[in-house]
């Protein structure tokens, strides 16, 4: 099937090469990469010329039918994010969505750079102020972002809609929590902010580290009007996930979370100016951080419940986080 | 009860193969994500289980367009890719697993006692495979190595050009210890020496049936 493209794009490249401003040219190699175990995923497919060490562009393909409205609206939010002057340089160009043998396929550029989430591992760029640089740098490029692509302005809600979102999906927190949090929401009621883009997934994975500046992709789950500090909230939780811990021995979810969020050293140190940071940007309240993160980690958790997820990592994390949430480093803000 | 996941990434192979609606496979192997995933594309399987001892694929000649082998174990090989040629119609594709004798992993000696288990996989010499392949007919030979290995091929990586195996241990690879990490620094050099192939337990060898002696495809 790859082929198949392959060949169709080669002819394109010919006969319009003003429109296709990729140096297609026989032979290529495929790379076919990084498969999930989740069913109705992507498959992606890098493909090389033999004259550039680097990928000419990217080939997605949709495993199942289910899937391909995903990668469409991955290649329409592609199509719009290209445009923004700011970020365009950062994200991938769409080139083509086609259907090849009942595959929805989307062709897009390559985006230099490697994943932090590879480094991290390798052990490499773990050093406390290559942890700030990066967590800076990360910040840096979602205001970009938020700020090519703000819209309304919203208010935060009260605790009629949390109480709702608790009891339609039937999550079972502890009662103090659960009290702590909607006594806040009375606290925390009527702030305003902006909706912006959001990518996300900006999880460590989808962020590439490159000499100069840094790249983002795999957008397939932009959201136009988000809340604008839902990708800083799920980056330093993903960030804290991936962090080599135990050196080069896997670290389990819950160990590292706690590390991020509950134990005192130097990184949750990090963090909590991480979320100084975020919400001054957005003219919040340092004290609404703990808040905040509780509403970030239950709205994601009822997303997973309603996908049909029923013991997904999200909710894993809002289960630790609601059992130890006293001893949160949030709450020094 | 839930599919392993790790077969749904089986299913991928898929689709580096040239298969297109209508057409028929054969899977000499016990692969069941990868036959429902063909079988939703309204692609007709042939699921073949071939015990060692056996004599032919129960197949008429050039009866398939495409031909799929997982994983070549203790069959007689030689006798395997005769088979093969005879049931492939030309211009056919054709698409082995096979273990990697000259890998270091097979090498290193400190791994063969944990490989132990799988001793009773026979494994082979690309090039022999390839002289093997081209004396039944094939041609358009080309190897992809697996990683991690062909029960869970999460990633297929070109070897004819080392451009993108040098990518991928500079760009994708994750290492799960400090050897693998170590491995991964090596790899840079022994991709920069066109020695790519030797980094790859399991390999998966594409083939083309060639034309009839007229030059044209059937």
């Amino acid at each position: 099937m790859i082929l198949q493209l392959l060949d169709e794009l080669s002819r394109k490249a010919v006969e319009s090469p003003a429109e296709f401003d990729i140096p297609l040219k026989k032979p290529f190699s495929i790379l076919q990469a990084g498969g999930s175990r989740a069913r109705d995923r992507k498959v992606n497919f890098l493909i090389f010329n033999c004259s550039q060490p680097h990928p000419l562009m990217i080939i997605k393909a949709a495993r199942t039918e289910i899937h391909q409205e995903r990668l469409r609206r991955e290649y329409e939010s592609l199509q719009q994010i290209s445009r923004m002057e700011t970020i365009k340089d950062t994200v991938p160009k769409p080139i083509g969505m086609y259907e090849v043998e009942s595959h929805l396929v989307t062709v897009e550029t390559f985006v230099p750079g490697t994943p932090l989430s590879i480094l991290l591992r390798r052990r490499d760029r773990i050093k406390e102020e290559q942890v700030r640089t990066d967590l800076q740098m990360v910040q840096n490029w979602m205001q970009l972002l938020q700020r090519a692509s703000q819209t309304e302005a919203v208010s935060t809600v009260g605790r009629l809609a949390l109480q709702y979102d608790l009891e339609s999906c039937g999550i079972r927190l502890p009662k103090q929590f659960i009290d702590e949090i909607t006594s806040l929401a009375s606290i925390f009621h009527g702030f305003s902010f902006t909706l912006t883009g959001s990518h996300g997934d900006l999880w460590p994975g989808n962020y590439l580290v490159q000499d100069k500046g840094v790249g983002i992709i795999d957008w397939e789950s932009y959201c136009s009007r988000a809340v604008p500090f839902i990708d800083a909230f799920l980056f330093i939780t993903t960030y804290g996930r991936h962090y080599p811990w135990g050196g080069w021995k896997w670290t389990s979810r819950a160990e590292s979370f706690e590390n991020t969020f509950f134990r005192e050293n130097w990184f949750s140190e990090i963090v909590c100016q991480y979320f100084r940071e975020v919400l001054s940007q957005y003219f919040l309240p340092q004290e609404s951080s703990h808040f905040l993160y509780s509403i970030f980690l239950l709205n994601r958790a009822v997303e997973e419940r309603r996908a049909g997820i029923v013991d997904g990592q999200w909710m894993n994390y809002l289960q630790e986080y609601a059992a130890q949430s006293k001893q949160s480093v949030l709450r020094k803000l | 009860m839930q599919a392993d996941p790790s077969t749904f990434v089986q299913a991928d192979l898929r689709f580096l193969i040239p298969v297109r609606s209508g057409e028929t496979v054969a899977i000499l192997g016990d692969v069941p994500e990868l036959a429902a995933a063909l079988e939703e594309e309204h692609i007709q399987t042939y699921v073949i289980y071939l015990p060692t001892e056996a004599t032919e694929i129960p197949l008429q000649n050039s009866s398939v367009d495409h031909i799929i082998l997982p994983l070549l174990g203790k069959h007689r090989h030689t006798w395997l890719i005769s088979e093969m040629a005879r049931i492939l119609k030309p211009g056919g594709w054709t698409f082995v697993g096979l273990r990697n004798a000259h890998s270091l992993q097979r090498l290193a000696f400190w791994k063969r006692k944990k490989e132990q288990h799988s001793r009773s996989l026979r494994s082979f010499s690309v090039r022999l495979f390839y002289k093997d392949m081209e004396r039944a007919g094939f041609s358009e030979l080309t190897s992809f190595g697996v990683s991690r290995d062909l029960s869970r091929p999460q990633f297929l990586i070109p070897l004819e050009r080392s451009v993108a195996s040098h990518f991928f241990f500079d760009r994708i690879y994750s290492p799960s210890s400090l050897s693998a990490a170590i491995a991964q620094k090596l790899a840079a050099l022994i991709t920069s020496a066109g020695m790519q192939r030797i980094l790859f337990k399991d390999l998966l060898v594409l083939g083309q049936k060639r034309a009839t002696a007229s030059g044209v495809n059937v």
